[in-house]
């Protein structure tokens, strides 16, 4: 018979709304500790890393671009990267530069969504975004107009912005005209402003208080605030190349998940994500916004999980900046992409998703055949570090009332912004307890 | 006056069902009316919600009804509906019209003609399924009169 008594008790948040993809959540207590705590992600597998075997390697980047609807770029780009690595391409200035700006482009688009739709409902003590353009409508068009400029971006790069076709191996298929670029440079500085508002208002938001002892974990680049390129760094000493990347982390399978944790080998848990980027490149950022990160009256770094809003705002400001300084400086590569010479060979990228880092392998054979891929997903990394967060808060969780407690536990996961498959649902939330 | 007809939809399979009405319904568009094609426009349904008379949004639905039926409904009863548009990430066709609502974006008029297709299948990546051809007559019969219905209704509208 289920047990009332506080000190037993569980908490089953059987889906998760607005989180991209199913799982589900599993709290239990006994004798007021925590006998089980388990975040499933039940999304069925997809098999990309099966299926990708024997394809040529030029139709790896269209065909992983379609593993994500909100940030298919860095998944089309770590193909990318990884096969540029392996055939040894080097690329044209003009176009890594515009491969800048296609991040840039998903970042806003995909931060602004994140921010205005996702989380700030929850910190404004909202059911949804609905309830919140209700009370605020200002703020909520103010999402949609930051984000109709990131999309604008990716749509110039990528031919469309769901699931782009742009980018290839070498550079991209076409690149943007001169007016193009004019335009969008227009539609960024139109929203600059909204970008340093949203900074302070989320920054005003009353966030939950939490000092945890976290690793972050991002690339870092000595000129640039990391997209694409760059060395591993994390708040522990890690300072590795992506070629040791097998070295550094492993991955291992749960039962009640089909997405693999990954964790620091010998150490633990981990957080990839914009918090992670903040921490370990701040000084990476413009002055202007490191002024404005400062002004905020939030520490940087911070060890605190839910002033990742406050990062993804100030990264959706960073992404115009850099984006308008792309544009500025944009001449038209002599051609969209180098040619190359496929062999057999292996080759590794991690480029920064919106959500955290994105690990691409990829080994050919002498035809440029694809024989083995892996992919490590940035919400596949924080999956131990979610979980821990939830450990971590269960001695609080269970002195508030059961509604109130899955909706702490339900904001702490939102809050990485989490993207376990390629939809959407808005679900009914069931909770059993005793 | 403008009743504006979105065809929502993408390329693969019978997902394209509200992108190929649009295509024939442009071949002799009805009067009064633009044609928008929307391949998973997302957020950006709500800026095509606006600034129109009535708008009617064409698109493949899943509900567990027999492939090939029409539903139609209003905006408003959209909510209650169980109709499941097929769409990618951000917001499906049924939050952006939602969204566009509670920010007074949308047209004061609005319907949905959804056309009842299969679950995806693995090996129909490319066109439309023969059931799905058979019906686009009927779903684009049926867009047609309910844009002389809302140009009816409009009209009157006006001129009262």
């Amino acid at each position: 018979m289920p047990s009332r008594t506080k000190k037993n008790k569980t908490i089953d948040i059987n889906f998760l709304p607005r989180v991209e993809g199913e799982g589900a959540l599993h709290i239990s207590l006994r004798d007021g500790q925590v006998a089980e705590l388990r975040l499933e992600i039940f999304e069925p597998p997809r098999f990309f890393e099966a299926f990708l075997r024997g394809r040529d390697s030029r139709e790896a980047p269209d065909l992983t671009a379609r593993i994500c609807g909100i940030c298919p770029v860095a998944y089309q780009m770590s193909t990318v990267h990884a096969f540029e690595h392996l055939y040894g391409i080097t690329i044209d200035p003009a176009v890594r530069a515009l491969r800048r700006l296609y991040f840039c482009g998903e970042w806003i688009e995909s931060h602004a969504l994140h921010i205005h739709m996702l989380a700030a409902p929850d910190f404004l003590g909202c059911e949804s975004v609905f309830a919140m353009a209700e009370q605020n409508r200002y703020a909520v068009e103010r999402g949609l107009r930051i984000k109709k400029v990131g999309n604008a971006i990716v749509a110039a790069l990528g031919g469309r912005s769901v699931h782009p076709v742009g980018a290839c191996i070498g550079g991209f298929t076409r690149t943007p005209s001169r007016e193009q670029m004019a335009d969008l440079r227009e539609q960024l500085l139109r929203i600059r402003g909204d970008a340093v508002e949203c900074v302070r208002w989320v920054s005003g938001f009353d966030l939950p208080t939490v000092n945890r002892d976290i690793e972050f974990v991002s690339l870092s680049h000595p000129g640039e605030y990391p997209m694409n390129e760059g060395r591993i760094v994390s708040s522990k000493g890690i300072d590795s190349p992506i070629d040791d990347f097998d070295q550094v982390f492993e991955e291992h399978q749960v039962p009640y998940s089909n997405a693999l944790h990954s964790m620091v080998r010998e150490r633990g848990a981990y957080f990839v994500g914009p918090l992670a980027r903040i921490n370990l490149n701040f000084d990476r950022l413009g002055k202007d916004i490191q002024s404005l990160a400062r002004e905020t009256g939030i520490p940087w770094p911070n060890s605190n999980p839910y002033t990742s809003i406050v990062a993804r705002a100030l990264e959706v400001l960073y992404a115009i900046d850099e984006a308008v300084r792309v544009i500025d400086q944009y001449q038209p590569p002599s051609t969209p992409a180098v040619r190359f010479e496929m062999r057999a060979g292996v080759g590794r990228a991690i480029t920064e998703a919106p959500r955290g880092s994105l690990y691409h392998f990829f080994e050919t054979d002498d035809h440029g055949l694809i024989r083995s891929v892996r992919i490590v997903p940035p919400t596949s990394q924080n999956q131990a570090r979610i979980e821990s967060d939830l450990r971590e808060m269960v001695p609080d969780i269970v002195q508030h009332p059961h509604a109130a407690a899955t909706r702490m536990c339900e904001i702490a996961i939102r809050n990485y912004d989490p993207c376990i498959s390629c939809s959407t649902h808005f679900l009914k939330l069931e909770i059993r307890k005793w | 006056m403008v009743i504006r007809i979105i065809g929502i939809g993408s390329l693969f399979g019978d997902d394209a069902a509200g992108l190929e009405a649009l295509r024939m319904l442009a071949e002799a568009p009805p009067p009064n009316c633009e044609l928008i094609a929307a391949d998973r426009p997302g957020a950006a349904l709500i800026d095509m919600l606006e600034n129109a008379d009535a708008v009617i949004l064409v698109d493949a639905v899943v509900s567990g009804s027999p492939t090939g039926k029409i539903h139609e409904l209003t905006f408003d009863a959209l909510d209650a509906s169980n109709l499941s548009f097929v769409s990618s990430h951000d917001l499906d066709v049924a939050a952006a019209v939602k969204l566009a609502g509670t920010l007074g974006r949308s047209a004061s008029r609005g319907r949905v003609i959804g056309l009842e297709v299969a679950p995806p299948r693995p090996d129909r990546v490319f066109g439309l399924s023969p059931e799905i051809r058979d019906a686009l007559g009927h779903l684009v019969e049926r867009v047609r009169l309910c844009a002389a219905e809302l140009n009816a209704v409009c009209s009157s509208a006006r001129s009262s």
